[in-house]
């Protein structure tokens, strides 16, 4: 089954003067993770992964009173915004719990599982 | 069309287990989702008598218990969130193997209800609610204990495997055949609760039973590669087989030499003889098959008589290496008693005794004196037998077999005294 990992990072420290030029430790941790992932890929539970542009990027489309609103920018100024997403293919939550928590000791940021729902749902 | 209740039930059961699979497989939650679960089973029984059944039963069970579940965590998230704590300081297994069944969550959920934290009662009625689909009420019932006390059962069972952090995946190299034993014991204990009923009418007992075969059936479904599951859930048809013949219309007990063979259930027989044949020598053998194996002895003699009781003292020999216990010891004797005379088991018996104090133990002292006493009876040694069974009568509570007892003491005297009761 499908699960949605969204990983969030703190506002402040995108924007921070470090955040194009990684230290050390970040390259080590990613280094680690790309390793971890090419795991997943042996493994067939990996499907895809993506990092997002800058929160100040983002749109917003919503539905009010009947209409469609663009807005732009997330809705809320939050501590920690969304900075990455990953798609995987795993036997059950326990599964995506592990692979969720290795990536996280690894990368040091909080991410969120999102079950995906599939056809028992439709 | 509505369909009859007896078939709603029936696809009931069966969908349990793997709608709540689905369910914790994909959200966590084994507390909520059960809950969920039972919530949707009751609302479905009700709701399919009435209306057609839906196109896809299992789809309409999952999306209305994924609806309770939703509630339930909203509700619970204002009070507090739910945290646990990730081992990350334990090495996670990059790439665990998947677990043995990993198609049907049956094996995942018997797994986790027979969890080591749980008592051996919670493990029973856990088992009896996720896996075989019964209400609380239904598993009240079955137990002789009121609903509100099964109830208090089952929440203090998911209270503790919440807190254990029970996985409802297991990986392969999780102790499986320590876990798979003790899933065959819970069975095998909710047999028995049917079988030698404690508490309940007939009926129960029979649901009890009936229910124990049906979740055998699935666990050997699950792992039909497993001898011991197959010896189980023979031990379980070829014991069954016999059960309408056990007790006489005012419910007293009919031991297995004086009941009627030809009400003994054929198909039962046939299909339990069967398991036993098949994977009798598959690897070393286990407690259930070698009791099977006994119990397929019995079931193919035509009469008593024409028992083959040598093979049988040959198969409790060998139940008694694996599982030394009194009671198997015990049954031990009585087969050597059969096949090869009363002296012969009267010295094995004395034997036994030397090296496990069987007349003194409190759990068998009162069936080995009983024993003794029915050896010695046989032997013409008058004096000892009535010793023994005025020391048997002495050491049993159940007041009838008392008095059967006493009566037997009393002609080792006189045997004119035996008409005479108590």
């Amino acid at each position: 089954m499908k699960f949605l990992i969204l990983g969030y990072t703190p506002s402040t420290s995108w924007d921070a003067a470090t955040a194009d030029a990684p230290t050390e430790d970040a390259l080590a941790a990613f280094a680690a993770y790309q390793e971890f992932e090419a795991e997943l890929r042996a493994s067939g539970e990996f499907v895809s992964t993506e990092g997002l542009g800058h929160p100040a990027m983002s749109t917003t489309v919503r539905k009010t009173d009947g209409s469609i609103v663009i807005t732009d920018g997330p809705f809320a100024e939050l501590k920690e915004v969304l900075a990455s997403f990953a798609v995987i293919d795993v036997s059950g939550l326990e599964r995506a719990k592990d692979i969720v928590a290795r990536m996280v000791e690894m990368l040091g940021e909080p991410m969120e599982i999102r079950p995906i729902m599939g056809d028992d749902f439709a | 069309m509505t369909a009859p209740s007896g078939a709603i039930e029936h696809l009931l059961r069966t969908e349990a287990p793997q709608v709540l699979g689905a369910l914790v497989r994909r959200f966590g939650h084994f507390d909520i989702a059960e809950e969920a679960v039972q919530d949707a089973l009751l609302a479905a029984s009700r709701q399919w008598q009435e209306e057609e059944l839906p196109e896809n039963p299992r789809s309409w069970l999952i999306r209305i218990a994924y609806r309770r579940m939703i509630d339930t965590l909203r509700a619970e998230s204002a009070d507090r969130r739910r945290e646990e704590e990730y081992a990350a300081s334990e090495p996670v297994a990059g790439l665990a193997p998947p677990s043995p069944a990993d198609h049907d969550d049956s094996l995942n959920l018997l797994l986790l209800c027979c969890h080591p934290a749980l008592s051996s009662a919670s493990r029973v009625a856990l088992t009896l609610r996720a896996v075989g689909g019964l209400t609380t009420a239904e598993i009240a019932h079955a137990y002789g204990v009121t609903e509100q006390t099964m109830a208090v059962r089952i929440s203090r069972a998911k209270q503790q495997i919440r807190k254990s952090g029970a996985r409802f995946e297991f990986m392969a190299d999780d102790d499986f055949p320590a876990r798979l034993s003790a899933v065959m014991r819970v069975l095998y204990l909710i047999f028995n609760e049917g079988y030698t009923a404690t508490t309940g009418a007939q009926l129960t007992r029979t649901d009890l039973t009936g229910e124990a075969i049906r979740l055998t059936r699935l666990l050997h479904a699950l792992v039909p590669d497993d001898p011991e599951p197959a010896g189980l859930l023979a031990l379980m048809l070829l014991t069954d087989s016999r059960h309408s013949t056990r007790a006489s219309a005012n419910g007293d007990l009919i031991p297995l030499a004086d009941q009627d063979r030809t009400r003994w259930d054929q198909a039962a027989i046939r299909e339990g003889s069967e398991l036993i044949r098949a994977a009798w020598s598959q690897g070393d053998v286990g407690t259930y098959r070698l009791q099977a194996a006994i119990a397929a002895v019995h079931a193919s003699a035509p009469v008593a008589e024409e028992t083959d009781w040598e093979q049988i003292a040959a198969l409790y020999l060998a139940l008694e290496q694996v599982e030394p216990s009194g009671v198997v010891m015990l049954a031990r004797v009585v087969a050597v008693a059969h096949a090869f005379g009363p002296s012969h088991a009267d010295a094995l018996l004395q034997q036994l005794d030397r090296d496990h104090g069987l007349l003194q133990h409190p759990l068998t002292r009162h069936r080995a004196h009983a024993i003794r006493a029915h050896l010695r009876d046989a032997k013409g040694d008058a004096a000892d037998a009535r010793a023994d069974f005025l020391a048997a009568a002495d050491m049993t509570a159940n007041e009838p077999e008392a008095r059967y007892l006493v009566r037997k003491a009393d002609a080792e005297l006189d045997p004119e005294s035996v008409t005479r009761g108590s």
